[in-house]
């Protein structure tokens, strides 16, 4: 009987016999869990960011963020619906309402791009607060600059997207509430809270301060030609000076970028934009491949998809009315003279032409089929960089900055030539602006030139008080309908205390 | 069996002796559990009216009508005693309790006696499976046990089916049951590739009581597979063979080549703008003579039509892609053993070709159980399966190269088969007869489950069980799509995938039984189990037209794609226990539960409790009903308990990524936020029921209610999306089903030549989506809304043609009627439909008269609609000037038609889902049917055979219902919907194969 005890005792042992880590599974190919523990699983992370930063398509998202929704939003908004740009709504219809100006809450790509943004926005913070297990301090600097960068990047493009213009003196404070500011990660759905808005100041204060800092850390590295380095935080910081109208400022930030040398003018305006690799004058660019771009015509997502009408790449939704290009009735027209290449039009292109045979700055928009809408040749390509900051920017910037804050002088009219002349213009001379102001508006217009449908006009209109589209209104710059709305499923969420 | 069976236990009944005199006889009964007395054992005159039950200590008085013939003694869960007492007036008898029959039930862990079960569990006959032309174990089970609704997801072979045991009871997780074949959990939905003809029993547990002992996966009920084990005593070899034919049991009424002609006629006008021109009759004219010529607003025109010069063929598409499918099916066992060892094996070969072309499975099984008593104290079995199948697929439904969607072919064009199968005229119009001939799709498929076992009785009480198990499956899918195909155009198109899934699982547990005096029976079980799963997956692409080709190139091969694909994995740490206690027979109590820790949930709610209690009460043991001799079984059993649901994804709690590329440089991106709360979905199961057995066991069956509510139920929840996230999937949701389920059983003829026996079930259900905070989740036509079933129909009404203007008209929401599609869907869409059944079950009788065994069953499905997605492709308004249902010709032609459809619109689509599709799709079927004859044994033993038996037979021969499609049992499930889109969309026939109509033959040999 004690022998029967023993062997009943023993099997009750082995029945309870267990341990915790029986039920820790690991399977191949499964990247879960706690993964930010060290450098490869971190820069990995970073490299994830980067991508949804150039808002890379994946089933039906795509194209958001820089993959084109921060050119092509403002794009639309800044232009005028059938005077200067078409859109064709049944191709992507979310779309239209920015060309309408009548921008709902429940506008499907307002949605996208604010979940897309804080997507990496919550990546950056979980690189940063594992930043401590970079074991290596160069990687460290490097890792933590690059996050900083593009968290600074991101609040910036959306304080200046979902809020009134930053203007201490204009119509709406800057105490004004603007977006959600989120610095440490959501690691748990458990942790998801209703966020509080933060003021116009706030956002601006935390943008420049994240790039301020990844200057710092990212001045040993120099240029780097596919992710962010002190230069692009650099020409980023003179962006956002020049949107608070802080001239000095964006002086020094857009000279440390043109006075290092370390970039170039691309030959003509159009070699800026056709490169498989970033051209000399990228300062930062969306990496592209054929396997691995942004948006694409399937998903009917993507800034190539829609300002290309090639049928290797885009459906021509986005069609400029060619009249527009040179009108002088319309406020906003860049007035484009016979001579400038960023003008220069192919009507003859066929519907089977690629685009290594656009030459041209704009070619007959294929999918209309109609010499009178045009398609301009920027991203024409999926396996071709994405542009987003170049040094032509930051002459313009260092015009304007030197005329607002030291006066006309020969060193604003150099850096104005330098982007006139490469476009086959002829330098413009002291002699010329009796009055200086007449300076300004030569320097207005060559930004509009220069950087016509990068998404840059709608904030230039806005921070120069200017009038946006066909109708003189001085308080476009802090019009509701320039600005995008809080998603109204955010607002939801937040009902239902989500 | 049969033959012998009703001579020796019914013979009695006609044989009615009047010249006896009246005498007492007494005595008493005994078993080897109950030495000290049997009580409630009924005792009867046979054939008389005069019977007694024995008291509580087995003693029984008897008073005979006569003096002689014989006496019955009959207690459920015992064998049945006869004796003849002619010349006695004292029996004494020990009762042989049933052990290892139908008596006996599998109830996790071990075997319980139907008299002492408390809980709810359905025994399904599994000696009805064998004839059946299925491949699927679950097909066969149809309408064969009362609660457990099987419906089919279509009539390609191999595809499977739905099954739901008292409704579904999550809507983002599995609601397929538990399926445990020889004690092994299978990770797979279904127990299809199981060889039907070896099935020993099976039992279905439903209530909380029955399945906690299968704790965290046994919400959705537990199906309990034994397969056959040998028999002592000589070598008994099986053989048996089935050839069948199978067809398609409906053909849709279609347009014919003039009526496909006269709608080109009427979409060339209407597009012309010439709509005022056009009239049924003319339509009629124009269409034989090729030329529309007519006058309007004073002007004549005569449009040629040159296209309907070509037209001129007659295709009748249905003939060109349903057959005959024939199918052979070939089955050998052998088992025998001696009193130590016993062994059980089986080869079966079947190879079944599909109604539809290039639909073919081939699947050979290989089985071997060995069961060894190697003492006293030690037994120990063994169990392993092979399957080996290979299935020719076909394409999804909707795609294009799916042979059903050449029924909306015109039938006036016809095909080139020199030319890849092109279409003669509409040349833009894809063939599924290109995609059929120049393309493969194949999946192989390798199983072994196994099992390896041993039992210690310690003393005669205390036994130890130890035993393991493993299923390990390999999958190849090759698929290789020639340049002729839509998808293979210009230069092929090659794919091969692997599916790799290794389940092993180990129990170790001791039980314990022992009677406390006469009337206490204890018995108990308890254990632990683990169970460890692991599943890797591979595909790899290119544009090549050959496997061979694509399988030779490197990885580095730029036109090769071959993702990284992350595996899946999981592990269940559990205990569990059973304690079932019996006072004298008659009060019974269980307490069952389990504790389930799994690799599924959240850290901080790893281990899950589920508990259940039941209690029984046979009042037919009860003195007080000693002396009603109709009556031999009443019970009033009740049970509550919860159960759990895991979630479906193995990593869903906790944060993952997955690979991405940004430029050349691969990094990670987050798939999901971690969920540390995450938790089962727990059932909380009321059950109660009575069983019942009267009239001499010729009426028996059993009667229950149940009602489930399913807390935790995990739903995407809307966040902010400053987390990246729109949705995130948390415990949030509650769902409720209840239901009533009677089972029948009658003997309605037994004389010595004939014997006919009725098995009846019938459940209901009522299932609701009680509180998903308030959301909506719509996918097509279905969607979750709170308060109503499980992907109740959500679409605009219907409400018939404006005469005016032929436009479809739908009901707005607001007390009116649209013409506007988007206005009845943003306003006017209703809850419509349901395409959960409200009641369903089986009727399946056997009769048996001589040597000729006639058995058939009849399945119903009521309350329940179907969306007939193929008939809104079929009555397509022109755009692709798709062929349309015959009917569509009472359409809409001229202004003031009182018309039954739409007008023909040539520029926009007028067939937007709605109510007009939504059909009741309650059906009575034929389901199965066999009559075969046995031939004498007497003969056969001279020739050395112990039986030999031929039969004929059918399944799925007549169906009544009202439903206008294929057939109205079928559930179309998109892969790419994963199981949440499993779960909402119900009920829709979007060009779904039909079930066959299948007639068979076979022989039966046994040696």
């Amino acid at each position: 009987m004690k022998n029967i005890d023993k062997t009943i005792l023993a099997f009750i042992l082995l029945i309870l016999s267990s341990c915790s880590g029986l039920l820790d599974i690991e399977v191949e190919g499964q990247i879960s869990g706690d993964v930010l523990k060290d450098t490869p699983s971190i820069e990995q992370a970073l490299i994830g960011a980067y991508y949804s930063f150039g808002g890379i398509s994946n089933q039906d998202e795509g194209g958001e963020l820089f993959g084109g929704d921060f050119m092509v939003i403002p794009t639309l908004l800044a232009h005028a619906n059938s005077l200067e740009i078409f859109w064709s709504s049944v191709q992507a219809p979310p779309y239209a309402n920015f060309l309408d100006k009548n921008i709902l809450s429940t506008n499907l790509r307002v949605a996208a791009n604010w979940k897309r943004a804080y997507e990496v926005i919550n990546m950056v913070n979980s690189i940063l607060a594992n930043i401590e297990k970079v074991d290596n301090a160069t990687d460290k600097a490097r890792i933590q600059g690059e996050a900083m960068a593009m968290r600074g990047i991101l609040y910036f493009e959306m304080v200046r997207l979902w809020a009134p213009q930053y203007d201490a003196n204009g119509i709406i404070p800057t105490s004004h509430e603007a977006i959600p500011l989120l610095t440490s990660p959501i690691l748990d759905v458990n942790e998801i809270q209703t966020p509080t808005l933060s003021t116009i100041e706030q956002v601006y204060n935390q943008a420049e301060t994240d790039l301020t800092q990844a200057s710092t850390l990212l001045l040993p590295f120099g240029k780097n030609s596919t992710r962010l380095s002190y230069y692009a935080c650099q020409a980023y910081l003179s962006r956002l000076s020049l949107q608070k109208n802080d001239y000095p400022a964006a002086l020094v930030y857009s000279d440390k970028v043109i006075s290092s040398a370390e970039f170039a003018l691309a030959a003509s305006p159009q070699a800026a934009f056709h490169n498989t690799a970033n051209s000399p004058e990228d300062i930062f660019a969306i990496q592209q491949t054929l396997a691995n771009h942004t948006g694409d015509r399937t998903t009917g997502t993507g800034i190539t998809t829609f300002y290309s009408s090639l049928t290797e790449s885009g459906l021509g939704v986005f069609a400029v009315l060619k009249s527009s290009l040179s009108s002088t009735s319309l406020i906003n027209s860049p007035r484009f003279s016979q001579q400038d290449l960023r003008a220069s039009i192919d009507t003859m292109v066929t519907n089977n032409a690629t685009s290594t045979q656009i030459t041209t700055a704009f070619y007959r928009n294929l999918a209309n089929n109609y010499n009178e809408l045009l398609s301009p040749a920027k991203y024409v390509r999926t396996d071709h960089v994405l542009p987003i900051i170049r040094l032509a920017e930051m002459y313009l910037v260092r015009a304007e900055a030197e005329y607002e804050t030291n006066g006309l002088s020969q060193k604003a009219l150099d850096d104005l030539n330098q982007v006139r002349t490469r476009a086959g213009l002829t330098p413009v001379l002291l002699t010329d602006f009796t009055n200086p102001a007449l300076f300004f508006d030569s320097l207005a217009i060559e930004r509009t030139r220069e950087l016509l449908y990068e998404g840059q006009l709608l904030h230039d209109l806005k921070r120069w008080g200017g009038y946006v589209g066909t109708t003189f209104n001085p308080a476009d710059p802090w019009d509701n309908k320039f600005i995008l709305p809080l998603p109204q499923s955010e607002r939801d969420a937040w009902q239902s205390g989500g | 069996m049969i033959k012998k069976l009703i001579p020796s236990l019914f013979l009695a009944l006609i044989l009615l002796h009047p010249s006896w005199a009246q005498r007492v006889l007494t005595g008493r009964v005994t078993s080897d559990d109950r030495p000290n007395g049997l009580g409630g054992v009924v005792v009867q005159a046979t054939g008389t009216a005069s019977s007694v039950k024995t008291d509580e200590n087995g003693n029984y008085s008897l008073t005979l009508p006569d003096d002689g013939g014989l006496v019955t003694f009959r207690k459920e869960g015992y064998k049945t005693f006869q004796i003849d007492i002619s010349f006695q007036n004292t029996v004494d008898i020990s009762m042989e309790k049933l052990r290892a029959s139908n008596e006996s039930v599998s109830v996790g862990y071990g075997t319980q006696s139907r008299d002492e079960m408390t809980g709810s569990i359905s025994s399904i006959r599994t000696d009805a499976i064998g004839n059946q032309p299925v491949i699927d174990l679950e097909q066969a089970n149809q309408g064969r046990a009362a609660g457990v609704f099987t419906q089919n997801n279509g009539g390609k072979l191999g595809e499977g089916t739905t099954v739901r045991i008292r409704g579904g009871s999550s809507l983002t997780g599995s609601n397929s049951p538990l399926y445990v074949v020889d004690g092994v959990p299978l990770t797979s939905d279904n127990q299809s590739d199981i060889n039907p003809n070896n099935i020993a029993s099976m039992e279905v547990l439903k209530d909380a009581s029955a399945a906690a002992i299968y704790g965290s996966r046994a919400s959705n009920g537990v199906i309990l597979i034994t397969t056959k084990t040998g028999q002592s005593g000589g070598i008994q070899v099986n053989a048996d063979y089935q050839f069948g034919v199978s067809q398609t049991p409906r053909r849709l009424n279609l347009m014919s080549p003039q009526e496909y002609n006269e709608m080109m006629v009427e979409y060339t006008l209407r597009i012309s703008g010439f709509d005022d021109a056009i009239t049924r009759a003319k339509l009629t004219e124009w269409a034989q003579a090729g030329t529309a010529d007519f006058s309007l607003g004073g002007k004549t025109y005569s449009i040629k039509m040159p296209i309907l010069d070509s037209l001129i063929y007659n295709t009748d598409w249905q003939n060109e892609i349903f057959r005959s499918g024939l199918s052979h099916r070939a089955n050998i066992s052998l088992s025998g053993g001696t009193d130590k060892h016993r062994v059980f094996s089986g080869i079966a070969y079947t190879q079944q070709e599909g109604i539809l072309i290039g639909n073919q499975y081939d699947r050979f099984n290989g089985d071997l159980n060995l069961s060894s008593k190697w003492n006293t104290r030690l037994t120990s079995h063994a169990g392993i399966s092979f399957i080996h199948s290979e299935n020719k697929r076909l394409n999804e439904d909707q795609d294009l190269g799916s042979p059903l969607q050449a029924i909306a072919l015109s039938p006036a064009d016809s095909y080139d088969p020199a030319n890849a199968y092109r279409m003669k005229v509409r040349s833009l119009d894809y063939n599924p007869l290109t995609e059929i001939n120049f393309s493969d799709n194949l999946e192989l498929s390798n199983r072994i489950i196994g099992n390896l076992g041993a039992k210690y009785a310690v003393t005669d009480q205390f036994s130890l069980n130890l035993d393991g198990g493993i299923d390990l499956m390999d999958l190849e899918d090759i698929r290789r799509q020639g340049p002729e195909t839509l998808e293979g155009n210009p230069t092929g198109f090659s794919r091969y995938g692997t599916t790799h899934v290794l389940n092993y699982l180990t129990n170790a547990y001791l039980d314990y039984t022992t009677y406390i005096g006469n009337d206490h029976h204890l018995s108990a079980v308890a254990g632990s189990s683990y169970q460890h799963s692991l599943s890797s997956y591979t595909y790899r692409t290119a544009r090549v037209n050959s496997i061979d080709e694509l399988q030779g190139k490197s990885d580095s091969d730029p036109g090769l794609f071959h993702p990284d694909v992350p595996g899946g994995g999981f592990a269940f740490l559990s205990y569990f226990a059973r304690i079932s206690y019996a006072y004298d027979q008659k009060y019974l109590l269980q307490l069952s539960g389990r504790v389930d820790g799994s690799s599924k949930v959240g850290t901080s709610n790893r281990y899950g409790y589920f508990p259940a209690v039941s209690a029984g009460w046979n009042l037919s043991q009860e003195s007080f009903l000693s002396d009603v001799a109709w009556l031999s079984v009443l019970k009033i059993k009740a049970s509550y308990g919860q159960v759990g649901n895991t979630p479906d994804d193995d990593f869903i709690y906790r944060r993952n990524f997955y690979p991405v590329n940004y430029g050349t440089e691969q990094g990670i991106r987050l798939a999901n936020l971690s969920n540390n709360l995450l938790n089962w979905e727990t059932t909380t199961q009321l059950d109660a029921g009575i069983d019942f057995s009267l009239f001499n066991d010729r009426l028996s069956g059993s009667v229950g209610y149940y009602k489930k509510n399913t807390d935790g139920l995990l739903f995407p929840v809307p966040v902010s999306r400053t987390s990246g996230f729109d949705y995130v999937l948390k415990n949030n949701g509650s769902m409720e089903n209840s239901g009533i389920e009677i089972d029948l059983t009658t003997v309605n003829v037994q004389t010595a030549n004939l014997y006919w026996s009725t098995n009846f079930n019938l459940a209901t259900n009522t299932n609701l989506v009680s509180d998903i905070g308030g959301q909506t989740l719509i996918s097509g036509v279905n969607a979750f809304i709170e308060n109503q079933p499980t992907g109740v129909f959500y679409m605009p009404v219907y409400l018939g043609v404006d005469p005016q203007t032929g436009a479809a008209k739908y009901d707005n929401g607001i007390g009116g009627y649209t013409t506007d599609y988007t206005i009845a869907l943003q306003t006017g869409r209703k809850v419509v439909g349901n395409p959960n059944p409200r009641l369903f079950g089986g009727m399946a009788n056997s009769l048996q008269y001589k040597n000729l065994e006639l058995n058939f069953m009849f399945q119903f499905v009521e309350g329940v609609d179907k969306y007939n997605q193929t008939g809104e492709y079929l009555a397509n308004s022109g755009i692709q000037l798709l062929n349309q249902r015959a009917d569509q010709v009472n359409r809409w032609y001229v202004p003031g038609d009182q018309a039954e459809f739409p007008v023909f619109n040539p520029t926009q689509e007028n067939t937007y889902p709605s109510t007009r599709w939504l059909e009741d799709g309650s059906f009575i079927r034929l389901n199965n049917f066999s009559l075969s004859y046995r031939f004498p044994t007497d003969q056969l033993a001279k020739r050395g055979l112990s039986n030999l038996s031929v039969y004929v037979g059918g399944q799925n021969l007549v169906t009544f219902t009202r439903y206008t499609g294929y057939d109205a049992d079928v559930n179309y499930i998109d892969p790419e919907g994963g199981t949440i889109g499993a779960n909402i969309s119900r009920g829709i026939d979007d060009f779904t194969t039909p079930q066959a109509r299948v007639f068979t033959t076979g022989i039966k040999i046994g040696f």
